[in-house]
């Protein structure tokens, strides 16, 4: 089945590159089809396209809607022109110089955007804009002021002059080299990670994708687009005046990438016709602008996607494989945070279609007995090996040496945060007998595992936390937190909501910085500065809610994790050298490898917003996992999974920590905290009130009566 | 000396104008982030209707003045159901800045449809006359933006302290979540939000032309200017954005002055940025931007 | 949920609704423009082609009021025509398209003209930097352009043999003014205030460039935009300062009033001199009486009593069709004169049908052998040379003034 399809979708990609070669023959016959007006028409269609597919990329794949561009185009425009009339340069050079001053200008643009954000996002670029349109304007004795530039030479190549026919030919080519450019780009690390980092940016910091570096290639590719088409329009049309480059020619280029569909490759290519051929169409007509804004107004309001989007997705939804419209416009950051805090709803359709799910058997396989559990592991060439090599065979001793003191009697409070935790905390303390006298059982099985994976490592602990204070404004949210994370166990942090355990959690991982307190990892002091620092060295995260990555497919979703470690340069992307090719490659076998070791069977081409979140949940450990980290932090992964769900991942949880892999593990199923974990950590008010083994830390008195405390609360609000 | 004040006092008056425009940004954007960025038009309108009402169709000025305003408020409201509300989907998202563009452009060119490209002036009912101090000119017309702009200031801070409207709007801006535990709709709270920006605007508009010429495109370069007044002032702090709004009239008639009239412009335009580089939430800004979840 | 579904429903009609209305406005319109032609039409032989003439004008844009004069001046030459019978017993027919002050659609437009509606000929060449932009393409196209505003020498000077002016070029405004302010006010210290837009850029450079020929200088050159600056007072005082005894203003409408506004605040009383800018009436709105006793550079008057012929006539086919004088003067005029200095080359060139003979033969007729015309300006023997195309010269022009809220003939002259 499998096979079918991609073999059916090999032959529907030859024939896409078919019919793309054949419509660019075609094109290409243009000049001998038809006049100079619809040359014309079509030249400036070039123009924009070349343009527009640099903004594709900020808008589309970055999530920047820039509203100055016509400002960029302006500077590329003007460099070429002033240098060919003033000192009778040749086209050549100085569209290259227009391409490298118009990517500084870019650059300038690109720095204090990309740090803004939000609204002050657009506001920048608008007020660059305006001040590229001022400058053109005052700038007399450069841009030749208000009247502009006159008697642009034509580009010439040995003796031979370009004329509008030649010069649209050129743009042609560029036009479709600059679409296969971004297409290259697409498929590759930077265009997952741009898109990672506009539909998430903390989860892609978590997987050490820079922010800035994502969105400033972008930056800089639609910079070096736009300075390069305004070299061509001024050098064909041999005039420019500001008047070409105002704001409402930034809102046209704007328009013309939703309109034909941001983030598909092709959008560029629809909206530009639609632009330049419209008010053709439309002449003299009165209203003209208004309709024009109209079409802008219905098509934000009644194709979100654009037009190659729409079309796009019904033709998939008829042809294809079978794809429900996941409601995400061109930004589509919001509309991950909508999905997530509608967890609960997402849970019980995930009970309902575990269709194309995972395999139960593939786990339960895998995990039959430590052996044949090793085998697969080695032989899936899983990045865990890092870890394995970091901190293995910790387990034996893990529990004497994590214990540590803690500080005072934990202040058992009567806040309210409390009651929600009540009735988990009352299930789950009478099952804590019966669930760990099994877990005993299984222990010793797991030594052998861990000794033969590394035994000349002693018994260590990966992460050493002392006196961590975090305060938010005034609340104290972390108050002297001292914790040790043995190498090769999973270490779970429990307590009452608002105990501060996300907060410990965000902490290590660099989400915030502590106030005060040092941190240890592998023995060697370590400071937490940001999500990407921290998973350098080696530390991956899961969040509470599923911060998939929705426009990307599952594979490409765990292939987001190796970008740090296997992203080729920037330049080798965009041309798709071999080079890459082979990164590519092995990232995708990997990605695969991954995907078989926590159990996905499903399609892995699915885009992840069609997973049921409980699945998401497990693909995002594996997209974790494929940051080769030792040290894994999970919040709270089970919530929102089927019993049966949950049962999987205890299964893995097992399997990794059995491979090397230590794990802090927060959790509210307690059960589930009593099978899976080696140490417990009880948190409550950002105090540490005890550390220990499961059974004897849900059993320690002052844990209990942090929990009893909070019962007794709860049945006097229920009075 | 008389120099000085004369600057001081032309830039002022433009600075209301300014002001007035930009405190119309403020109050959208506290209560659900968005700003509409067909304000501009929206003055435009105030000011072309202003114009109608009362030289083409000779209403009391009073009168006309009132329904241009309540006019542009009522289309506020429009836009703000059928531009905002769809989307306004969050901290990040910006769709909304595309599709009040759009409708910047429609009402600018239905405008134009109806009203021709002639540009005009509404007779102030305080005449022609010259108020001088100190040797300084200000016309009578144009003195009068100052205490309008201060009594609007007054009577917007007095509704956001004390009406229960004006609590709900505050409420929003920090919590909307909260405020619709309480009963409250916030798409209610927004739509009144709306209705008062376009108020503002239509006063703006129609203030506006009793000594400045409307036509039907002068609506995006105000807004523009405007927009960055809010910005530099920090678009949540009223008082700061008619500050802002002032001092921006005075700076630019200042530096035409002893600087250039060539580069004031540009002056603006490069202070938004650096201002924007340097303090993102604004020059006059004292608590952060609402941050909704 | 359904409701909400019903909702976006309506939602959906009603923007369809209102599309559909817009497009509906806008054929309206559209058929507006050819049904003048025909109806004109009446007198003229039927199923014989009408010669095509393309019109580039304004309708959008923050001067569209000038424009519209031309549009509206071309619009009675081509009715006086066509009431004759045509040229040839062919009906003439426009080609109206709206630049919207965009020199990309500009050029579109002039590709337009000459590809797809195969136009003999063009009149238009409002907005100064379309009109540069366009210039080139017109070039490449070659049919001959009859420019009658934009007042940029460049678009018609340096080697552009397709483009006529029906206009007042920069340089020779500056000409007429100097001479003018020197005669009459006894002096050479002029400050310059112009709008940053190709217009004013042009008349300041021109004005520099004749001062400079004698010796001279500004004394002050001050920019302000149109659109955005509302307070002059920094660009008076600077110019104040300078010691000019002359002000030469060249902005658009209300932008004008509002220098005439600071000069009042600043007590600052001397001559104000400018062309079309001055002319219509932004100026006297925003300026009210200030605007008085300023002068307007312009080739044709319409408050006054017409002594002439043919702008007798014109003045009163202009007002049965529009129901009202023309607005600004020069533009209406220079409108109509251009047009029907293309008809009368039209006529004396005699069409062969093939296009590229007859618009090589139109232009030649032009430049060598278009004869006398009397038109609303002036009566000219042979208009253009091939070394001179701009018709307007030095004794075209007539100075305006404005006067008790009304734009009369200036008596110093």
């Amino acid at each position: 089945m499998n096979s079918f399809l991609q073999k059916s979708s090999g032959y529907r990609g030859l024939a896409a590159s078919v019919a793309a070669a054949a419509a660019v023959a075609l094109l290409a016959a243009g000049p001998w089809l038809v006049d100079t007006y619809y040359l014309n028409l079509m030249f400036m269609i070039g123009i924009f396209v070349i343009t527009c597919t640099g903004m594709n990329l900020l808008i589309g794949y970055c999530g920047i809607v820039s509203i100055g561009h016509a400002g960029l185009m302006a500077v590329g425009a003007y460099m070429s022109s002033f240098l060919s009339t003033k000192y009778g340069m040749s086209f050549w050079t100085v569209a290259l110089i227009g391409m490298a001053v118009s990517l500084v200008i870019g650059s300038l643009i690109a720095i204090p955007t990309i740090r803004a954000g939000g609204v002050y996002l657009s506001m920048i670029t608008i007020a660059f804009g305006v001040v590229i349109h001022e400058v053109l304007i005052r700038w007399d004795s450069f841009t030749g002021g208000p009247l502009g530039i006159s008697g642009i030479p034509k580009p010439q190549a040995c003796a031979y002059t370009f004329d509008l026919k030649s010069m649209y030919l050129l743009v042609l080519v560029i036009s479709v080299a600059a679409l296969l450019l971004v297409r290259n780009l697409r498929r590759s690390a930077w265009g997952r990670a741009m898109i990672a980092t506009k539909e998430n940016e903390i989860a892609a910091a978590s997987l050490g994708i820079r922010k800035f570096a994502a969105q400033y290639a972008g930056f800089a590719v639609s910079s070096v687009l736009a300075g390069l088409s305004g070299a061509l329009y001024a050098h064909t049309n041999s005039f420019i005046s500001p008047d070409t480059y105002h704001f409402q020619t930034s809102v046209q280029l704007v328009l013309i990438v939703i309109l034909g569909g941001a983030g598909r490759v092709l959008g560029p290519v629809v909206g530009a016709t639609i632009i330049v051929f419209l008010p053709e169409l439309l002449e003299m007509e009165k209203l003209r602008m208004a309709l024009y804004g109209a079409i802008m107004f219905a098509v934000l309001y009644f194709l979100p996607k654009g037009i190659v989007g729409t079309v796009g997705d019904f033709l998939r939804s008829k042809f294809g494989k079978s794809v429900t419209a996941a409601g995400s416009g061109p930004f589509s950051e919001t509309a991950a945070s909508a999905v997530s805090s509608e967890s609960g709803s997402f849970s019980e359709a995930a009970a309902s279609t575990v269709s194309s799910g995972f395999g139960l058997p593939v786990l339960a396989a895998a995990s039959a007995g430590a052996g044949a559990t090793t085998a697969d592991f080695t032989g899936t060439a899983l990045p865990v090996h890092a870890a394995a090599s970091a901190g293995a065979g910790a387990t034996t001793a893990a529990f004497s040496g994590t214990v540590l003191s803690v500080s005072a009697a934990a202040s058992v409070g009567s806040g309210s945060e409390h009651t929600a935790l009540i009735s988990v905390v009352a299930t789950a303390l009478p099952a804590v007998s019966a669930v760990s006298a099994p877990r005993k059982e299984s222990m010793p099985e797991r030594e052998p595992v861990a000794s033969a994976a590394s035994e000349s490592l002693d018994a260590a602990n990966l992460l050493v936390l002392e006196g961590i204070n975090k305060h938010f404004g005034g609340l104290h949210a972390l108050k002297d937190v001292s914790m040790a994370v043995a190498s090769g166990s999973i270490h779970s942090l429990v307590g009452p909501n608002g105990a501060g355990k996300t907060t410990l959690l965000n902490v290590i991982s660099g989400l915030y910085g502590a106030d005060q307190g040092t941190f240890e990892l592998h023995g060697k002091p370590f400071i937490p500065r940001s999500l990407s620092s921290v998973s350098v060295r080696g530390i991956a995260r899961t969040f509470q809610h599923s911060r998939l990555f929705k426009e990307l497919s599952v594979l490409e979703n765990v292939m987001t994790g190796m970008t740090r470690r296997h992203r080729c340069g920037f330049a080798q992307s965009l041309l798709r050298m071999p080079k890459q090719r082979r990164a590519e490659r092995v990232m995708e076998e990997r990605a695969r490898d991954l995907l078989d070791f926590i159990g996905y069977v499903g399609d892995r081409h699915m885009p992840a917003s069609q997973l049921p979140y409980g699945h998401q949940r497990m693909v995002e450990i594996a997209r974790a996992l494929a940051t080769a980290p030792s040290l894994l932090l999970l919040d709270e992964p089970a919530a929102g999974m089927t019993a049966a769900e949950i049962g999987q991942l205890e299964q893995l949880l097992r399997k990794l920590a059995q491979n090397g892999l230590t794990i802090v593990l927060i959790e509210h199923h307690m059960d589930f905290v009593q099978r899976v974990s080696d140490t417990v950590t009880v948190l409550d008010f950002g105090r540490v009130i005890g550390t220990g083994r499961p059974e004897q830390m849900l059993n320690d008195p002052r844990v209990i009566q942090a929990y009893l405390g909070a019962e007794e609360v709860a049945a006097s609000a229920e009075r | 000396m008389s120099l000085v004040l004369q600057l001081v006092i032309s830039g002022l008056s433009v600075g209301c104008l300014y002001a007035l425009i930009a405190l119309g940004y403020s109050l959208t954007y506290v209560v659900n982030g968005t700003l509409n960025m067909s304000q501009g038009q929206l003055v435009m309108l105030g000011g072309v209707l202003m114009f109608g009402f009362a030289e083409l169709a000779h209403l009391p000025f009073l009168v006309s003045f009132a329904v241009a305003a309540l006019l542009v408020g009522l289309l506020n409201l429009g836009i703000e159901r059928l531009a905002i509300r769809k989307f306004d989907k969050g901290p990040n998202s910006i769709e909304w800045v595309l599709s009040t563009i759009a409708v910047g452009i429609i009402i600018q060119d239905v405008a134009l449809y109806f009203n021709g490209p002639d540009e005009g002036v509404t007779p102030s009912p305080v005449g022609e006359g010259m108020l001088r101090i100190f040797g300084a000119g200000i016309y009578w017309k144009e003195f009068i933006f100052l205490p309008v702009v201060g009594v609007l200031l007054a009577i917007l801070i007095l509704f956001y302290k004390k009406s229960h409207w004006g609590l709900w709007l505050r409420a929003t801006a920090d919590n909307r979540t909260a405020v619709e535990i309480m009963g409250v709709s916030s798409n209610k709270i927004v739509a009144v939000a709306y209705v008062l920006s376009g108020l503002l605007a239509g006063i703006g508009g129609a203030l506006m032309s009793t000594n400045y010429a409307v036509s039907v495109d002068i609506g995006l370069p105000l807004g523009l200017k405007a927009i960055s007044v809010a910005i530099l002032a920090g678009v949540n702090n009223p008082k700061g954005i008619v500050a802002a709004g002032l001092l921006l009239g005075v700076a630019e008639a200042v530096i035409g002055q002893y600087v250039s009239t060539a580069f004031r412009e540009m002056f603006v335009y490069g202070m938004v940025i650096l201002v924007l580089y340097w303090k993102p939430t604004g020059l006059f800004n004292a608590r952060k931007t609402a941050i909704k979840v | 949920m359904k409701r909400a579904a019903g909702k976006r429903w309506i939602l959906g009609m009603l923007v369809m609704a209102m599309i559909w209305v817009l497009s509906a406005c806008g054929a309206g319109g559209k058929e507006g423009a050819p049904a003048d032609a025909s109806a004109a039409s009446g007198s003229g032989e039927a199923g014989k082609e009408p010669i095509l003439i393309g019109m580039s004008t304004e309708a959008t844009g923050d001067n569209a009021m000038n424009s519209v004069n031309l549009y509206q001046g071309v619009q009675v030459a081509v009715d006086q025509v066509n009431a004759k019978g045509g040229i040839d017993g062919r009906l003439v027919e426009l080609v109206v398209r709206d630049t919207e002050q965009n020199p990309t659609r500009g050029i579109s437009i002039i590709r337009d003209f000459s590809q797809k509606e195969k136009v003999l000929a063009a009149i238009g060449g409002f907005h100064s930097t379309v009109m540069l932009a366009q210039s080139p393409v017109i070039m490449e196209e070659k049919f001959a352009f009859m420019v009658a505003t934009s007042n940029v020498p460049a678009s018609v000077e340096s080697g552009m043999p397709w483009t006529f002016g029906v206009r007042m070029n920069a340089n020779i405004t500056a000409q007429y003014a100097l001479k003018f302010i020197k005669e009459h006010f006894n002096t050479t210290k002029i400050a310059i205030l112009h709008e940053n837009g190709g217009y004013g850029k042009g008349a300041a450079a021109a004005m520099t460039k004749v001062l400079e020929a004698e010796g001279l200088k500004p004394t002050a050159v001050e920019t302000f935009d149109n659109a955005k600056d509302k307070d002059m007072t920094a660009q008076v005082n600077r110019a104040k300062e300078s010691g000019a005894e002359v002000v030469y203003l060249f902005g658009q409408g209300a932008a004008n009033g509002y220098v005439l506004q600071a000069m009042d605040k600043l007590g600052w009383k001397v001559p104000v001199v400018g062309e079309n800018g001055t002319a219509n009436k932004g100026i006297q709105e925003v300026g009210k009486e200030l605007a008085d006793g300023v002068y307007a550079i312009q080739t044709a008057n319409f408050n006054v009593d017409q002594t002439r012929e043919p702008a007798k006539k014109f003045l009163d086919d202009f007002t049965k069709k529009f129901g009202h004088i023309p607005t600004t003067f020069a533009s209406a005029a220079q409108g109509y004169d251009g047009a029907m200095l293309l008809f009368q080359a039209i006529e004396k060139a005699g069409l062969t049908g093939d296009l590229a003979k007859d618009r090589e033969a139109i232009r030649t007729t032009l430049e060598t052998n278009l004869g006398s015309y009397n038109g609303v300006i002036k009566e000219w023997e042979q208009a253009f040379t091939p070394e001179n195309h701009d018709a307007v010269d030095v004794n075209s022009y007539l100075m305006c003034v404005w006067k008790d809220g009304k734009l009369v003939v200036s008596d110093k002259q």
